[in-house]
């Protein structure tokens, strides 16, 4: 990774210099170059890191676009396991062969998953989808992921000792999504609480085809949801696939108390009944009250106003600490509300719309501000509970795929399904 | 002969020689120690093997013989790709390998002597070396090219040196299930394919031959 370390400054080198033969090179020409240097580090890695480059893709609002061109493309550029890997893989962990396993089994993969590849299969005549995962992706996560923290550190501007509990955070979730037996359990589980969600449909498991490197589960046909949303479809069907999403995570969020944290596209299908298919349940995020309490507090459009609540709040959640100096506490007090009063809106409405222009054009101008802001390039980015991280990584995916989906959402419909 | 004993199959034999070697954490001095350990007639030890050098390297084809048994068995085996079929066959051997792992760890680590080593391997180089030439043969049946052919004999002669390469990780590898040597095979395997793999060569032959048709003739 020294490689891309240098790269990256000379990059900046070959930014100045050629501005000043050509005022005109466009910062977009030296972040693009930036994110070639730092995807080509990363290409070589499978597995963990390239789920990193894939998380850090998610934030597509608050990277710039060039950044995000290039992750994008990390999430497509495996190369597939071997057949005879593939058969292998099968006789360590299931002891039978797939052709034993399955009436039939595709030998060629249909598509990779960052950490693993999806084979079709038949049996007893039900299609389905059989997912298998890379050897040796389990050990590599740390090795890996010590390679990607030096850019982490960069591209967030995170400093000190104290960031060890972001990647310890990400290592423990990354860890976690490579135990498929985990995995089916947590799917199950969430599947069988979510059932009565209107017009929500799961795939069923199959643990007695599965094992810790297998999942076999049934195979879902349907559109997948970035393909479906680039498809000119009705306000009233944007709306109808938002409510459903909505409500799902909301339910999961304020019911579960656990939630899926990966809302990509990839993981969400559209069948011909117009219903939604939730696909993949790797990465679940456990919601402690000691992060959900003050959270949602901030979630009420009058604690979020009232001075003394919102500055409890933010000592709570680890964004101000006791050390802190009386400037840095009026920056970041100022920062955090603006911050926090933007995501939260959404909370503040009985109906929201996420096809609204507005929403996303303020968000992007913050990141925009943010990320050019000389004063914050000097603070630590180092704050806040480490739970932000995959909240957040939730909350932005939910927002960018109802953004996808142009959805108006009844915000409190959720609440129906709520025990009483 | 009045009593009539068991016949002993080379399978037999094979098993009570490893079981004689880790049990006694040294290979038989000679054929009548081990035979009377054993319980095998000194006689029916060399209607198999000349000598116990011979046994050993008889070891080592048994356990090509078991591997490219377990590959025939795959009925899909026949239609793969002459990559697959590579991979196949180093998935399958290692799978063997280590099912005799105490074995032959102790067999080649006693001889720290390489070449002493390869005597032990001679049998199974001519065996491995036999299997890629029938795929190296196979291959450029399917070639137009004569320059794009490859040499058999050149090209079995690597795919020992791979073997040896992968036996000499897989010695060492220490990971649950051996999944590095996996990893090793995987991608040793797709990147001499790759290297090797010349269809732009034939391409750029063929390209040539048009150009030079077009423009001199």
């Amino acid at each position: 990774m020294v490689r891309t370390g240098v790269k990256i400054g000379g990059n900046y080198a070959k930014y100045y210099g050629k501005k000043f033969v050509n005022p005109e090179m466009s910062k977009d020409e030296l972040n693009e170059d930036n994110a070639s240097d730092i995807y080509d580090g990363l290409k070589s890695l499978k597995g963990s890191a390239l789920k990193v480059a894939q998380m850090l893709s998610m934030e597509k609002n608050l990277l710039p676009n060039a950044y995000v061109e290039k992750f994008s493309l990390s999430q497509f550029s495996v190369p597939p396991l071997s057949a005879p890997l593939v058969r292998k893989t099968f006789k360590n962990y299931l002891g039978k062969y797939p052709e034993e396993v399955y009436d039939t089994f595709e030998k060629d993969s249909i598509n990779a998953a960052s950490i693993g590849q999806v084979h079709k299969a038949t049996k007893d005549g039900k299609d389905l989808a059989v997912k298998i995962q890379y050897p040796g992706v389990a050990q590599s996560i740390s090795s890996d992921l010590a390679l990607v923290r030096p850019i982490a550190l960069r591209m967030f501007n995170i400093k000190g000792k104290d960031s060890d509990k972001y990647f310890k955070e990400v290592e423990d979730k990354l860890v976690e999504e490579t135990n498929y037996l985990l995995e089916i359990e947590q799917s199950q589980e969430i599947t069988e609480a979510c059932e009565k969600i209107a017009n929500l449909k799961f795939p069923q498991y199959y643990p007695e085809l599965s094992s810790e490197k297998i999942i076999t589960m049934d195979w879902m046909t349907g559109q997948h949801l970035g393909e479906f949303t680039k498809t000119s479809f009705s306000q009233e069907l944007g709306n109808k696939l938002g409510q459903t999403l909505w409500d799902f995570y909301m339910f999961q969020i304020h019911g579960l108390k656990k939630v899926h944290a990966d809302p990509h596209p990839g993981n969400f299908l559209v069948n011909e009944q117009e219903e939604l298919i939730a696909i993949d349940f790797g990465c679940i995020k456990e919601v402690p009250d000691s992060f959900y309490i003050p959270y949602f507090e901030l979630a009420k459009k009058d604690n979020i106003n009232n001075e003394k609540i919102f500055m409890e709040t933010l000592y709570q959640l680890e964004i101000l600490v006791a050390t802190d100096s009386p400037s840095e506490i009026k920056f970041f007090k100022e920062l955090f509300h603006e911050m926090l009063s933007l995501f939260t809106s959404p909370f503040h409405e009985e109906t929201f719309d996420f096809g609204n222009g507005d929403f996303w054009s303020t968000i992007a101008d913050l990141g925009e501000r943010f990320s050019s802001d000389k004063q914050i390039r000097k603070m630590n980015g180092n704050r806040g509970s480490k739970h932000f991280l995959y909240m957040n990584r939730t909350f932005f995916g939910l927002y960018n795929l109802l953004h996808d989906l142009k959805a108006k959402v009844t915000v409190n419909s959720f609440r129906q399904y709520l025990p009483k | 002969m009045a009593i009539k004993t068991k016949k002993m199959t080379v399978d037999m034999v094979l098993t009570k020689y490893m079981e004689y070697v880790l049990e006694h954490e040294m290979a038989p001095k000679s054929v009548y120690k081990f035979c009377k350990v054993a319980g095998i007639k000194e006689e029916d030890f060399y209607l198999l093997y000349g000598s116990l050098p011979s046994l050993q390297k008889g070891i080592w084809e048994q356990f090509y013989g078991n591997a490219f048994n377990v590959m025939q068995e795959n009925k899909e085996f026949a239609a793969f790709s002459n990559k697959d079929k590579m991979l196949t066959f180093f998935y399958t051997f290692f799978e063997i390998l280590t099912l005799n792992r105490s074995y032959v760890l102790f067999t080649l680590d006693q001889s720290n002597n390489p070449m002493k080593n390869m005597e032990q391997l001679k049998g199974l180089r001519k065996n491995i070396k036999h299997f890629a030439k029938d795929l190296i043969e196979d291959g450029n049946a399917e070639k137009n090219l004569r320059i794009t052919r490859h040499n058999p004999q050149i090209f079995s002669e690597g795919a020992w040196f791979q073997f040896l390469f992968i036996l000499r990780f897989w010695m060492k590898d220490d990971s649950a299930r051996f999944e590095k040597t996996d990893m090793v095979i995987e991608k040793s395997v797709n990147t001499i394919f790759d290297v090797f793999d010349n269809t732009p060569l034939d391409n750029i032959v063929d390209f040539g031959k048009f150009l030079y048709k077009e423009t001199f003739a």
